[in-house]
């Protein structure tokens, strides 16, 4: 079960350029962190009730949610990023994705807005990030002071991956 | 495309269907002048619709195919030679109509070949009509629909139809799931709420969604006829292509089955006949000698049984030949003698569905590939149905197929662990029984492991907490009661543990996602009526995770794995500075202190007089000698060899894996064993040094090699040659003499022959030593005058490995060691493999 919060308005909405050099972006903060999801992964954004959790799952997965009759896996940003957990199942706040066919609820612990990203704005993978939040990064851009990680939607659902970071 | 064609293939693809299963029957009964004018009104369906649709290549064909049997029709002999004739032009115009279907256009081509041929055929034909018969045409038309009312249903019983896209009967499919979880979900609700107002309403929606979910199901469904049909012909091609005479017969062709369904089983079906065919029923000579008819019988029976089909392929062949079987299972290491012993006739039976595990001893293009029967299994197992077999020897086999009737909805026990609910589905449930104070069933501990003892059965029962890992989570106090679900997975019963049974529902299966795919223990998942998720447990999973169900975890391939988990005794020495090293202690026959006065330098080695033999001596890593020195003694092969090093370390128990692989020749790798870093040496590598020497031959095992020469002089000028090559040399001075000598038992190595001899020359010898199935792999070398093709020809011919000339004394050597250390190499090769895996 699960209630909706916010508006769809941007799911179908027509995106009058979807090169890569002029594209928008959703932003979600995990830990006061912000991040960018590419915004034609996003289908919408819910608050998750009740989380079947799956026994011997990959540990990022906090478990299956009945997303308005259909199932969806909820990945916990968190895990995936390696930061502390959260205790509480109820209220998250998740982000539906879809990804190769395979419906995902991306939990995260705040959602921002749709940014604009100015291509201009775009610059080389800093050095100084973890090498596991850049494995997950596909590209950053400069808005202001602050810098904005754009995740890489194939890496983050990779589970597999996870084995090369391992001792992080 | 146009619509026009794609009614057309959709309409042909049937016909032809028909028509074929029509021919065989019409082989067997060549006089059924109703099957004749079935076939005739379908080819020339055909052929009227093509030209209508400007197809000519078609036309032109059907044409000269539909000439051809109103030829049969006015009363010809219908001849093997025109069945095989007009099923050969089916299968082009099935070509032809593949084409059509992926190109919208007839390919180019020319069927002169055909054609030509049917018309000769015709021609025949012709001259052997007898009158036509004008009255078997209209009432062979009348009899179709009674004679062949599977096969040609399509045509003669037009009831109203018209052509739904399988993509539509899917989406009505999805949405009724959907409907169904409503209405789980409401009726929930009225129970909790206890609404008397909705609740007729509700009972009334209720009893409508399971209607339309039946009548939907329905309109998936289609009658096992369909798979039926093409069955015939598949076993007329394979008793031509096997020189058997075999039969079919099918019965249940009504039963329905989800469309979907049929078209799953379609391949294992098809690959259990094709083994029926090819290993069960035997040779017609074998079948006579069996006192047995001389056609095989090969039957398929479908019928339908409450939630499921079941599918009976039987044949009345030789059965599956279970000697062979156990040898297999213990040549293979899949289980031990003793396990083997216990085994029921169906748990051994059980065997032929894993990974390469064939018993047939002549690869055929039928079967017998050695792969098959697993994929067979995992075919049905993957759609929900499970497969079985039993034999009887001399009688034949039966595999019995169990097949969901729909993969979309199944019937499902909710089961609770802890606050954890999960589904799981009832087929392979057998009953369910309550533990507790009062319960009559009782569970006791054997050897480690829990078993329920359920009336007169003991069954291995294990906590589905374990299964899945939850122990941890769960407060571990002894429950008082719970309830123990009997499930049955092939021929294993087993039982689980689990705190509560909740409730029984029909689950619409969805299957999992691919990142939690690869979870063997689920099936799928599903949202109950309350809109709660859970996820589908699949018993084949729970005991493939328990180790009952002899899975690809038990297959050949899977066997080093176990081995690398497996602790393996290895000693640890020192050996020159540096790392400590390590190796096998299996590989060591035993460890000996010399003094190093023993020690003999030679050609860069030690040589040591060892129990009235020299024994060569390798050292680990150069340095200076001290007063004395383990040496290892390594036993590969047969031949003995010893390593010299400074210090015996440890013999430890320690699972070996090799973490940094070595580049440095006779180092395997790094290992970290009881926190040291370790080289594990490689053992094999000092064999190799040590043996291509010349030395190493003769103080190393000796090969026995019988040499056989009529003439004294050879035999006294070649035996010394032998000896100082090291080998040990019996000599014979006949073909007869030679054989003699090897029917004593004696052991030799390798035959070394004369071609010409008086009596029984060379190759007769070769032959004769070569067809002794004791000695098939004896390696035979033949001497003469000088080598020439034709003797080289007539020695391989005869099962010889060679020819060298009798003065060439270097190639007698060289080719008698080669031969000779491939074979025993063979043997070392293989460990120092295993080794290295291990490295990998």
């Amino acid at each position: 079960m699960s209630s909706h919060i916010g508006s769809e308005h941007w799911q179908t909405g027509p995106t009058p350029s979807t090169t890569i050099e002029d594209s928008r972006c959703f932003t979600v903060i995990v830990r006061g962190e912000t991040f960018g999801l590419p915004i034609e992964a996003v289908q919408t954004v819910f608050r998750i009730e009740e989380v079947t959790p799956v026994p011997l799952g990959p540990e990022e997965v906090l478990g299956l949610v009945n997303l308005r009759g259909k199932i969806v896996t909820a990945v916990s940003l968190r895990r995936r990023l390696r930061i502390k957990e959260e205790n509480h199942f109820k209220g998250l706040l998740a982000i539906g994705i879809e990804h190769r066919g395979e419906n995902f609820a991306l939990v995260v612990d705040e959602v921002g807005d749709v940014i604009t990203l100015d291509p201009k704005c775009r610059i080389p993978l800093p050095t100084h990030l973890d090498p596991l939040s850049l494995s997950l990064t596909n590209s950053v851009y400069k808005i202001e002071t602050d810098i904005l990680p754009i995740l890489d939607m194939t890496s983050v659902f990779d589970f597999q991956r996870r084995a090369n970071f391992g001792d992080l | 495309m146009d619509e026009l064609l794609g009614d057309f293939l959709t309409e042909t693809a049937e016909f032809i269907d028909a028509v074929s299963s029509q021919l065989v029957l019409f082989e067997k009964t060549p006089d059924d002048k109703a099957i004749i004018a079935g076939i005739f009104r379908l080819l020339h369906t055909i052929k009227g619709t093509c030209g209508f649709l400007g197809l000519t290549r078609l036309a032109v064909l059907t044409h000269a195919a539909e000439t051809l049997i109103d030829r049969l029709r006015d009363g010809a002999k219908g001849t093997p030679e025109a069945v095989s004739l007009i099923l050969e032009t089916i299968d082009r115009v099935k070509f032809i109509l593949k084409e059509l279907e992926e190109t919208a256009q007839e390919p180019h081509g020319d069927d002169t070949d055909l054609i030509k041929a049917l018309e000769a055929q015709i021609a025949c034909a012709t001259i052997e009509a007898r009158e036509p018969e004008p009255a078997a045409d209209t009432s062979g038309t009348r009899e179709l629909a009674s004679a062949s009312a599977e096969a040609a249903a399509p045509l003669s019983r037009r009831t109203e139809t018209i052509r739904v896209t399988v993509d539509v009967l899917e989406r009505i499919m999805v949405l009724v799931s959907e409907l169904v979880l409503t209405r789980n979900q409401l009726l929930d609700l009225s129970r909790r709420h206890g609404d008397e107002t909705t609740k007729a309403p509700l009972q009334r929606l209720s009893s409508l969604t399971t209607d339309l979910q039946d009548t939907v199901m329905r309109a998936r469904m289609q009658p096992m006829g369909r798979l039926f049909a093409s069955l015939p012909r598949l076993i007329r091609d394979l008793s031509q292509e096997l020189g058997k005479k075999i039969n079919l017969v099918t019965e249940g062709g009504d039963t329905e089955l989800d469309r979907q369904l049929i078209e799953l089983i379609r391949a294992p079906l098809t690959h259990l006949l094709r083994n029926c065919a090819d290993h069960g029923i035997e040779s017609l000579e074998e079948r006579i000698a069996a006192g047995k008819p001389v056609a095989g019988t090969i039957q398929v029976v479908a019928s339908h049984e409450a939630n499921y089909i079941s599918i009976y392929v039987t044949d009345d062949g030789r059965g599956i030949d279970l000697p062979r079987i156990r040898a297999k299972v213990l040549a293979k290491g899949l289980a031990t003698p003793a396990e083997v012993a216990a085994m029921s006739d169906d748990e051994l039976c059980h065997f032929i569905f894993l990974p390469a595990f064939s018993t047939a001893d002549v690869v055929t293009n039928i079967s017998g590939r050695g792969i098959g029967m697993d994929v067979v299994r995992n075919n049905i197992e993957e759609i929900g149905g499970s497969i079985s077999l039993s034999t009887t020897a001399g009688k034949g086999t039966r595999f019995s197929m169990k097949i969901p009737l729909t993969l979309a909805i199944a019937p499902a026990l909710i089961v609770q662990i802890g606050s954890h609910r999960f589904a799981l589905p009832q087929h392979s449930v057998v009953e369910v029984v309550g533990i507790g104070d009062d319960s009559r069933h009782e569970i006791e501990t054997v050897r480690g492991s829990l078993v329920l003892c359920l009336r007169d059965e003991v069954l291995p029962l294990t906590d589905l907490r374990l299964v899945l890992g939850l122990m941890d989570e769960e407060d571990l106090t002894e429950r008082k009661e719970f309830r123990a679900v009997v499930m049955r997975v092939g021929s294993q019963t087993f039982a689980i543990m689990v705190d509560a049974v909740a409730d029984v529902q029909e689950v619409v299966v969805k299957p999992l996602g691919a990142s939690l795919a690869h979870l063997k223990v689920f099936s799928g998942h599903t949202i109950l009526g309350d809109g709660s998720v859970v996820l589908i447990l699949d018993p084949t999973g729970i005991a493939t995770g328990l180790g009952l169900v002899q899975s690809e975890a038990y297959s050949v391939a899977a066997i080093p794995e176990a081995e690398e988990a497996k602790n393996i005794r290895l000693v640890l020495f020192r050996a020159g500075p540096g790392t400590v090293k390590a190796i096998p202690l299996s590989l060591i026959v035993r460890i000996e202190t010399v003094a190093s006065s023993a020690l003999q330098r030679s050609d860069g080695m030690f040589i040591m007089q060892h129990r009235g033999q020299l024994m060569l001596i390798l050292q680990v890593c150069d340095g200076e000698l001290s007063e004395e020195h383990p040496v290892l003694v390594l036993g590969v092969g047969g031949e003995s060899m010893g390593l010299l090093v400074d210090e015996i370390l440890d013999i430890v128990e320690e699972p070996m894996e090799v973490e940094i692989a070595s580049t440095t020749p006779g180092v395997i790798g790094t290992a970290r064993i009881q926190n040291m870093i370790v080289d594990v040496l490689d053992v094999a590598h000092f064999m190799r040094t040590a043996r291509p020497d010349a030395f190493a031959r003769a103080f190393s095992r000796r090969f026995q090699v019988l040499l056989v020469d009529d003439k004294p002089f050879f035999r006294d000028m070649l035996a010394p040659v032998l000896a100082a090559g090291g080998y040990h040399v019996i000599t014979a001075e006949s073909g007869h003499d030679a054989l003699a000598q090897l029917a004593k038992g004696r052991h030799i190595d390798a035959v070394i022959t004369d071609i010409d001899m008086p009596d029984m020359n060379g190759y007769a010898l070769a032959h004769t030593i070569s067809s002794d199935p004791r000695f098939a792999s004896m390696p035979i070398l033949a001497l003469a005058a000088h080598a020439a093709p034709a003797i080289e020809q007539a020695a391989t011919a005869s099962g010889m490995c060679g020819v060298v000339g009798k003065f060439d004394r270097i190639a007698l050597l060289q080719t008698l060691d080669t031969i000779l250390d491939v074979r025993e190499l063979g043997g070392h090769d293989l460990e120092a493999k295993i080794i290295r895996e291990m490295a990998a």
